[in-house]
């Protein structure tokens, strides 16, 4: 299905080169919040969360309601959603790509970024959040591996 | 790919358990590695450490003073910016010490007064609980330590202190203006900071160790005695007993169960 992604009209090919010239300038940006520190966010001593941690909680939203869509298809076996079932699979991998970028770089140390899973603190929400996160991933992908089969002929 | 339900959930199992567990198989690769760095913080004599801010004592100046003797020891540059300040000890007015304790009576010897606020090494701190990496943990000796080596910058720390005593390094305190700051580093015997880790006050661990008072008790004591008393609050006979024994002490918001060690006489 993949091979979808590299077909396409010219229009399609300036959308994508569009889209690679934002992700330029956003990986431009963190270089400069790399050497800078987090200081360029505008984050304050009194505002210590910003828009990163907002956009996290957005993207794990709009994860969750992706998968939502998959299971009536997947569990109750509801023919009807099987059409969205791989745009609800495609948008909830994304999301959660986005949601570990996301928190990725709203830290300050991310060379460090491993110490969760070598100094594993289980009462620490943050822990939860990126144990329950990487599940969520994994079971997406899962259901992305198996859909092929099953939805092939539609797409 | 030839993979079944079952092969895939026996290999994410597998995964999931490395991933929860992989401070253990740290531990079988290479023993004692990880606590190793540790080891080398020398605990104190001490059970429960803590202090009683003396108001009736306190002066402007004092307090200025005790900040300043506390930031040169640290290295706590002046950043220029209050965005990005970085306080280990500060001053903050009494409707902001004592959120619950103010009312529109109040005398006018409190309102507006500032007050000295600083680490209050909690009981039971909130911040240990939701540090993802074990960076900030208390010690049995009572102080609330802070691994700036091990610290990711999450800053979920901040986030759940109630008291805001935790300053992240939103820039390079290295490279902390020149003219506000002429001889930083002030103190070589103590590390300077790198961006993106959170730091706080110590207790003057590093001091207390070598049977020294925290910086801040020194500065205060060497101009009014008794300003600021240290001790141990497990040691009947200590001076933080004795002083608490003597007057009627309040804490920052104990309403929150974190049960602060820094009590104030005002």
């Amino acid at each position: 299905m993949l091979d979808k992604a590299i077909k396409g009209s010219p229009q399609y090919w300036s959308w994508v080169v569009f889209l690679l010239a934002l992700m330029g300038v956003g990986f431009g940006c963190y270089l400069y919040q790399w050497f800078e520190g987090l200081r360029i966010t505008g984050m304050s001593r009194d505002v210590s969360w910003g828009f990163y941690i907002g956009q996290l909680t957005y993207f794990v939203g709009v994860a969750a309601s992706g998968v939502m869509v998959v299971l009536p298809y997947y569990i109750h076996d509801y023919k009807a959603f099987g059409r969205i079932t791989i745009l609800g699979e495609f948008l909830a991998v994304a999301s959660i790509v986005m949601c570990g970028l996301f928190v990725m770089v709203d830290l300050g140390n991310l060379p460090r970024m491993l110490n969760i899973m070598i100094y594993p603190n289980p009462s620490s929400i943050l822990f939860t959040c990126s144990s329950t996160s990487s599940s969520a991933g994994t079971s997406s992908v899962r259901s992305e591996r198996a859909s092929p089969t099953r939805s092939g002929s539609r797409c | 790919m030839g993979m079944d339900r079952r092969k895939f959930l026996k290999i994410a199992g597998l995964s999931a358990m490395m991933g929860l567990g992989g401070k253990a198989a740290f531990e079988l690769l290479a023993p004692g590695e990880l606590e190793a760095s540790l080891k080398d913080l020398p605990l104190t004599e001490g059970r429960k450490w803590g202090m009683v801010v003396d108001m009736t004592k306190m002066d402007e100046a004092l307090m200025d003073k005790c900040i300043e003797a506390c930031h040169r020891v640290h290295n706590v540059p002046n950043l220029g910016n209050p965005k990005e300040e970085i306080k280990w000890i500060w001053k903050e007015t009494y409707e902001h010490t004592f959120p619950g304790q103010h009312h529109e009576y109040v005398s006018e010897q409190y309102h507006g007064r500032n007050f000295l606020l600083l680490c209050n090494h909690c009981t039971n701190p909130p911040c240990c609980r939701v540090c993802p990496t074990k960076a900030t943990w208390k010690r049995e000796d009572g102080v609330v330590m802070m691994d700036q080596h091990r610290c990711i910058g999450c800053r979920f720390c901040m986030a759940a202190c109630p008291y805001g005593v935790r300053s992240f390094n939103w820039g390079d305190p290295r490279k902390a203006p020149k003219e506000l700051n002429p001889n930083f580093p002030t103190n070589l015997e103590y590390p300077t900071r790198s961006k993106g880790v959170v730091e706080k006050c110590n207790f003057c661990a590093e001091r207390i160790a070598k049977g020294q008072l925290p910086a801040c008790v020194e500065a205060a004591n060497a101009v009014k005695p008794h300003a600021l008393v240290f001790g141990d609050l497990d040691d009947p006979s200590s001076d933080v007993r004795k002083s608490l024994h003597e007057s009627y002490t309040i804490r920052r918001k104990p309403e929150l169960g974190s049960g602060p060690n820094v009590y104030y006489i005002i």
